[in-house]
Parts: C-alpha cells; sequence; structure tokens
C-alpha cells in the first residue's frame, strides 16, 4: 500500500500523530513500529520545555482533553540522545517543530536538517496549549504566510503544516499555507475545550483548558479535510488527523480527501489502533477490488445519500 | 515487551460498598517477570465513553491469574463493578519501569487505605527471600478495612492502624515509622500520607505513585510529576520513586 507523497515514498499511508508515540521508542515494546507508514515526532523546540503542570489531562465523553505543554528535550538533546536510538527503525519520521518565534522555527528545523531519518517537519502552528508561539501563528493569515514563506527558503526538505481546527474558516489558512509554498496539509489539531469538576467547583486541568482529541471529533476534522480538499485538492496532498480509532474512521478521512492518515488518541486506550487501521484498509481494498489512491476523495464525485 | 490481553474475569465482588476484589484469568506465562510495583491498564468498558482505560496495581500473582483491588471513585470503576465473572476485559500488561527495591535486609511496608493493594505482591516477594518485614495498614476505621482478610491470608507479619481506634492501634499509619528506624521504607496511598512519609524518612522512603494517566506505557505525558530534572512520568521513570526526588 505505498504512497508517494511530496515526493517520498511511505510504506503505507498510516502514520502516527505528534503527541501521542513519543519518538516512537516507547511503543516499540508492544509492536514492531516498522510496520507504520511514518512515525510523527512529539513537538520539538529550540530549547527544553518543561511543559504544563498536573493536572494535564481529563477523560470527557468519547474523547480526553490535554494540556502536555510541548514537554520535550530540546532539538540538541532530541539529536544527540534520541536520534541515535531511531535510526535503526526501519521507517520514515517526520519532526513536528515548534517555536515561539518564527526564527525558532526556522533553528529547529534548520538543525535537523542533516538528519536523514526526518524525511520532512511537521509545523505545528496550532497547538492550543501553550501561552506564545504556536496558534499565534495558526490563527493569523499574515504570520503565517510569513512563516511557512520562511522555512520554505531556508530548508529543502518537505515542510508540512499542522493547521488549527479553531478558526471559523480553516480553508483560508490552508490556502495561505499553499500559496506560500506549503507541501502538504495536515488537518486537523485538538479543539480547545474544557471541563469543569462539579463536586470541587472547579476546572478539571491546571491550565484550565485544554485541547479535546478522540473520537469525540472525528466528524469535525472529516468535514475540515472535505472542505480544504474541494478548495484545493489538486494543490498539495492532505494527511488527516483526528478520531480515528478504526479502519473506517481513516477511510472517513481518506474519502473526504487524505492521503494519508496519522492515528493520535486511540494509541493511548488501543495501543495497536494504527495496526488494525492498516489491516482494516487492506481489508476493504481487497474486498472492493480499488487501489487506495482511486479512494483519495471519493466522496466529492457522487451526491450525499438520500 | 508490553503485552494487550483478554483476561477472563474469574471473579469480580465487592469487599465493602466501595472496594472490589477483581480477579483475572491470563493466558498462561504472559504474567511471569512481573515485578513488584508494576501495574496493569484495563479498560472497564469496549466503548469509546468512558474512553480510557484505568490502571491498577499487581495485588497478588499466580501462574496464570492477577488480582487487582479497586476502590469506586468515577465512571470507570462504577462500570467495572457491573462486569461479570466469565466477561473478558482488555489488559494491558505489565507495565511501569522503576519498581520496589529488594535490597536491605528489613523493610516496612505503608499502605493507606486502598494503596496498601499497591504493596502487598512486594511484601509477598520481600517474604519469601527470608528479608524481615512489617506491613502498616492504615484506614479511616474498621468499616474501611476493605482488604483485612486479603492481607491476613497472605501470611506476612502486619498491624493494622485505624485513625478512630475501632480497630488495631490508634492513629495514622506513619506512627510506625516511629519504630523501626533504619529499615526501607515502601509506601502507598494518598497524597497526604505520602507527603508525611516523605517529611518523616527525610526523603528516602520508595513511594509508589499515582496521577491521572491515559497510556501508561510512556507517550501521552499526562501523569507528570516534578522531579528535579523536570517532569517526570509516572508510568515510565516510575512509579515507585525515591520521595526525596519528587514534589509531591
Amino acid at each position: 500500500m505505498k504512497v508517494t507523497l511530496f515526493g517520498v515514498e511511505f510504506k503505507n499511508p498510516v502514520w502516527v500523530a505528534s503527541g501521542t508515540f513519543g519518538y516512537g521508542l516507547e511503543a516499540n515494546e508492544l509492536f514492531p513500529v516498522e510496520r507504520l507508514g511514518a512515525v510523527v515526532t512529539k513537538g520539538i523546540s529550540l530549547k527544553p520545555r518543561e511543559g504544563n503542570p498536573p493536572p494535564r489531562i481529563a477523560e470527557t465523553p468519547c474523547g480526553m482533553l490535554n494540556s502536555i505543554g510541548l514537554q520535550n528535550p530540546g532539538v540538541e538533546r532530541f539529536l544527540n540522545e534520541i536520534y541515535p536510538r531511531i535510526e535503526s527503525i526501519d521507517t520514515h519520521f517526520i519532526a513536528n517543530v515548534f517555536g515561539e518565534t518564527q526564527e525558532e522555527y526556522e533553528e529547529v528545523c534548520l538543525a535537523l536538517e542533516q538528519a536523514d531519518k526526518i524525511v520532512a517537519y511537521e509545523l505545528n502552528v496550532s497547538c492550543p496549549n501553550v501561552k506564545k508561539g504556536g496558534i499565534a501563528f495558526g490563527h493569523d493569515l499574515t504570520s503565517l504566510t510569513r512563516l511557512v514563506e520562511g522555512v520554505k527558503k531556508r530548508v529543502k526538505k518537505p515542510v508540512l503544516v499542522k493547521l488549527s481546527p479553531n478558526v471559523t474558516d480553516p480553508v483560508e489558512f490552508a490556502r495561505a499555507c499553499v500559496e506560500s509554498g506549503a507541501d502538504a496539509l495536515v488537518l486537523i489539531n485538538t479543539l480547545v475545550g474544557m471541563k469543569i469538576n462539579v463536586k470541587l467547583k472547579r476546572p478539571e486541568l491546571a491550565t484550565v483548558t485544554g485541547g479535546l482529541s478522540g473520537p469525540a471529533i472525528l466528524p469535525i476534522a472529516v468535514r475540515i479535510v472535505y472542505q480544504v480538499y474541494e478548495a484545493l485538492g489538486d494543490r498539495v496532498p492532505i494527511v488527516g488527523v483526528g478520531g480515528i480509532s478504526g479502519y473506517e474512521d481513516a477511510l472517513e478521512h481518506v474519502m473526504a480527501g487524505a492521503s494519508a492518515v496519522q492515528v493520535g488518541t486511540a494509541n493511548f486506550f488501543d495501543p495497536l489502533a494504527p495496526l488494525k487501521v492498516l489491516e482494516g484498509i487492506k481489508g476493504y481494498l481487497e474486498r472492493e477490488g480499488v487501489e487506495f489512491n482511486r479512494l483519495v476523495g471519493i466522496a466529492h464525485e457522487s451526491s450525499p445519500l438520500r | 515487551m508490553i503485552h494487550e490481553l483478554s483476561a477472563r474475569v474469574v471473579k469480580n465482588r465487592p469487599l465493602t460498598p466501595r472496594v472490589y476484589e477483581l480477579v483475572l484469568e491470563l493466558p498462561p506465562g504472559s504474567l511471569r517477570g512481573v515485578k513488584p510495583g508494576q501495574f496493569l491498564m484495563l479498560k472497564p468498558s469496549p466503548t469509546f465513553d468512558p474512553l480510557g482505560r484505568r490502571a491498577f496495581a499487581f495485588a497478588d500473582l499466580t501462574e496464570s491469574r492477577a488480582v487487582v483491588f479497586y476502590e469506586v471513585r468515577g465512571r470507570g470503576t462504577k462500570l467495572l463493578t457491573r462486569v461479570k465473572e466469565g466477561e473478558r476485559l482488555s489488559v494491558l500488561l505489565p507495565l511501569g519501569k522503576r519498581v520496589f527495591p529488594l535490597e536491605g535486609e528489613r523493610h516496612l511496608l505503608l499502605g493507606g487505605g486502598i494503596g496498601l493493594a499497591g504493596l502487598t505482591l512486594l511484601a509477598k516477594e520481600l517474604f519469601k527471600r527470608g528479608k524481615e518485614l512489617l506491613v502498616a495498614y492504615g484506614a479511616r476505621s474498621k468499616e474501611e478495612l476493605a482488604l483485612l482478610s486479603f492481607l491476613e491470608r497472605l501470611g506476612v507479619p502486619f498491624e493494622v492502624y485505624t485513625e478512630d481506634g475501632s480497630y488495631g492501634k490508634r492513629g495514622l499509619v506513619t506512627e510506625a515509622l516511629k519504630r523501626f528506624k533504619g529499615w526501607t521504607v515502601h509506601a502507598c496511598g494518598p497524597k497526604g500520607m505520602l507527603r508525611a512519609v516523605k517529611e518523616a524518612t527525610k526523603g528516602e522512603a520508595y513511594l509508589s505513585l499515582e496521577e491521572r494517566m491515559a497510556c501508561g506505557y510512556g507517550v501521552c505525558l499526562g501523569c507528570a510529576v516534578k522531579t528535579a530534572g523536570g517532569y517526570g512520568r509516572v508510568c515510565y521513570e516510575g512509579p515507585v520513586f525515591k520521595a526525596g526526588e519528587v514534589e509531591l
């Protein structure tokens, strides 16, 4: 089920989402990570980030809120301590890159240019849980345009942009990325939400709000993938992420317009979910006698059920 | 390796209105190598609501059976009480990288409430190795000593504390610390108790910590505990920490 996107050949279109899989090392104890099409790393910043105080997570109906705050050791320690350990894992890695300023995004990408295992960058402009950077770019067309143009000018590897669903019209932001030279769009990051502990009469998360993920957000992700594909599907590939826990969820993303998918929160409650999604898609293709690529955006071709 | 397995529920019955004993039958050999301090995560319901797994200590083990005690605290554990014998649950195990140390000749184990379940496997192991040990089990009152008969059956030396004096010695389980100076201390229980143990032992005790946890194997970074070197993961750098290393 090989797919070639932005000039890179992936062994399959089932990847794992940033922030739900560490750097791929822990899950290797559960299954051979090399079976995945790609691993998108936990967000990497220029300087180490301590992350937010606990409680960092809370369960919600068919979903969960998180506010980790991009805890990570920084790009230097990533390269020295973690990178040598992922080099032997036989699949592609995509670095999720975060910065508080445009320069920081550029510095992190440049530091990773020589790391061959990293085949592309996923710019995180949509994390709702940090005070500076990230969403400041993802919610402002001018800074987003400048960021994508700036990074594209300085790096050789493909640049993906992971967009926020917390905007009125995600298509505007997707278009700005494409016109600034982005090689692919990753849709979507988490939705801002909150939960209140009724017994204690106060918010459940230390940061009050957090990012909602899990099966609850599947229809929102599918809607945004569909809208962006409708507007820009002929320009760049879309990577679908949000609410995928089974192969049918993944196929909804694909039929809406995604050329690859990322399994995220399902990794927490069902660690073998990415493999189940992969096998499920294979089975579907066999039963239907159809090629994977033929399914991308296919829901746009016919009228809705009546 | 960590395994996701289907466990058959052999027993799921209340010991008190709030505390249940759950016995799981697992494929032969899957519990081999489980160490005192490690835990499992199980999904109380196969549906998406509630979404997550819940973490429980291995309170006891046989070749193919794991014993878990749980307190009904929220929706997940409430649903778990409805699971019938013969039904199956998805479990993830064994989890936790840092476990209780078995070195040293004399060990004091302090269990507060349901926290005792995090120490009983350790007690068995220390006893088997011929170490001198004492388990101190504390609860608010006699009615809340849900694990008393389990502790009695375990066959290790123990004493009991109740806050109201309705059973055993009157007072907090941390009282025992005064009489066993120089022993290796292990503790599991509510945060307030762990803080007291940390202070009384000047950070020397080994604490099994609890924190909200989504994955249990190190990828979600949800179960953060503050250490000198930044936030650690309870599920991965722990769940056992030297008291002096963590902020409680």
